[in-house]
């Protein structure tokens, strides 16, 4: 039966190729088919969930915590030294400089990213701006947020810090970062479903023999994990777990 | 807990023999010179079911002004100040203990004697079904909020006969 790779809109578009390499090699370590989807917004990638079609998955940490929890999923691999972490930015022509200068009630965009919402929306708090405070509007990606902000459609722009870099130079500087994250704890993982249970330790082989393998530092560059991968515990994911429930506002 | 050392305090300090709920007791040593919460970042801590710190990232290393080392092993209480009412610490551990998150405002005691304001989230770290310890996350706190909850903690304490 073919497996089911559903690659995550946590990864940068612009390597969607570099995870289809990925895909290939996972079959090579396991001697199994794989079929990769690159799924652009939360809502499909959720739904796959759902449906069972997401037998291997890069995960972001809230995305993690429900699928280790909820669904029984198993932790293989993290980036090694890689955190997530989240910008809050504003106009660069506006008024708004610091925190302070926020208004008690504010108008938000953010793409579906349920991690980047999270730690932004906590970024926020000192302002005295609780969940009622923030009205989030979700947009398809990270260019559009920041669009959204430059024309002044909403106050803030939730981003995150690697789709901030990533931005053109002409958009960038047309934008202002208000607050980021140095969070460093919280990050993404790549998760197996439990029906590929017996596949995990080839596929940790095979990611470990990658991360020995020169010919591949370009590839790990471009999946996110520059600096290779390392084995992720059930109880990294259990405090991941324990993470993302501490950091939930309610 | 080893008493506070005058060579440690920065700033004018006054003393307090402080009793914690095990029993034990120490000098504390307290200024009220604060260190204000790095914006962006988090303290996170893990202790184990006595309250002992297991795990800690190096924002609480740098806050609480100990060294890992001397984090490592310790009771989290090495960090209660003494403007905590012991109402709210005995409201964390009796929503703790019944599986339930708490989150609320606390003033934390540096080992120079300082203090830091943070929003505290406290979880149960449940594993296998059992309660092994607790997962505690803490954020920068609103100043609204340190204002308003500093005033109401001192009622609380003059309450529990405190000044």
């Amino acid at each position: 039966m073919t497996r089911q790779f559903a690659i995550s809109p946590d990864v940068n578009v612009r390597n969607i190729t570099d995870w289809f390499i990925l895909n290939t090699k996972v079959q090579r370590m396991t001697g199994e088919a794989f079929h990769a989807t690159a799924y652009t917004d939360f809502a499909d990638l959720h739904a796959a969930y759902e449906n069972d079609q997401a037998d291997l998955v890069f995960a972001n940490a809230a995305d993690t915590a429900m699928l280790v929890r909820d669904r029984g999923y198993l932790p293989i691999a993290a980036p090694s030294g890689v955190a997530k972490e989240a910008s809050v930015v504003v106009s660069a022509h506006g008024s708004l400089y610091t925190l302070a200068d926020l208004p008690s009630h504010i108008s938000a965009a953010s793409t579906d990213a349920p991690d980047v919402v999270r730690i932004c929306r906590i970024l926020l708090e000192p302002a005295n701006l609780g969940p009622a405070d923030v009205d989030v509007t979700t947009k398809p990606n990270p260019v559009l947020v920041a669009k959204s902000v430059m024309r002044d459609e909403v106050q803030v722009g939730f981003l995150p810090q690697d789709a901030f870099e990533e931005l053109s130079a002409m958009v960038r500087d047309q934008l202002r970062v208000l607050i980021a994250s140095k969070i460093y704890v919280v990050r993404n993982s790549l998760l197996a479903s439990p029906a590929i249970a017996g596949d995990i330790e080839a596929i940790w082989a095979g990611l470990e023999s990658m991360n020995r393998d020169p010919g591949s530092a370009e590839l790990l560059h471009n999946l996110g994990a520059p600096n290779g991968w390392e084995r992720l515990s059930l109880e990294d994911t259990h405090f991941m777990i324990d993470l993302m429930d501490a950091l939930s506002q309610g | 807990m080893e008493d506070m050392q005058p060579r440690d305090i920065v700033g004018e300090g006054r003393e307090y023999h402080w009793s914690y709920f095990d029993g034990t007791s120490r000098r504390l040593i307290v200024t009220n010179v604060e260190t204000r919460f790095p914006t962006g970042e988090l303290i996170v801590s893990q202790t184990d079911a006595q309250g002992i710190i297991t795990m800690c990232n190096d924002a609480f290393v740098h806050m609480s002004g100990f060294s890992r080392e001397q984090l490592l092993g310790t009771p989290h209480s090495i960090l209660r100040h003494p403007d905590m009412p012991k109402a709210a610490f005995a409201d964390l551990w009796n929503t703790v203990d019944e599986g339930t998150r708490w989150s609320g405002y606390v003033k934390n005691l540096r080992r120079d004697g300082g203090f830091y304001w943070v929003y505290a989230t406290v979880i149960p770290k449940i594993r296998n079904g059992v309660v092994v310890g607790h997962t505690s996350v803490r954020r920068e706190p609103s100043r609204d909020k340190v204002e308003e909850l500093a005033a109401v903690y001192a009622t609380m304490r003059a309450e529990e006969g405190r000044v």
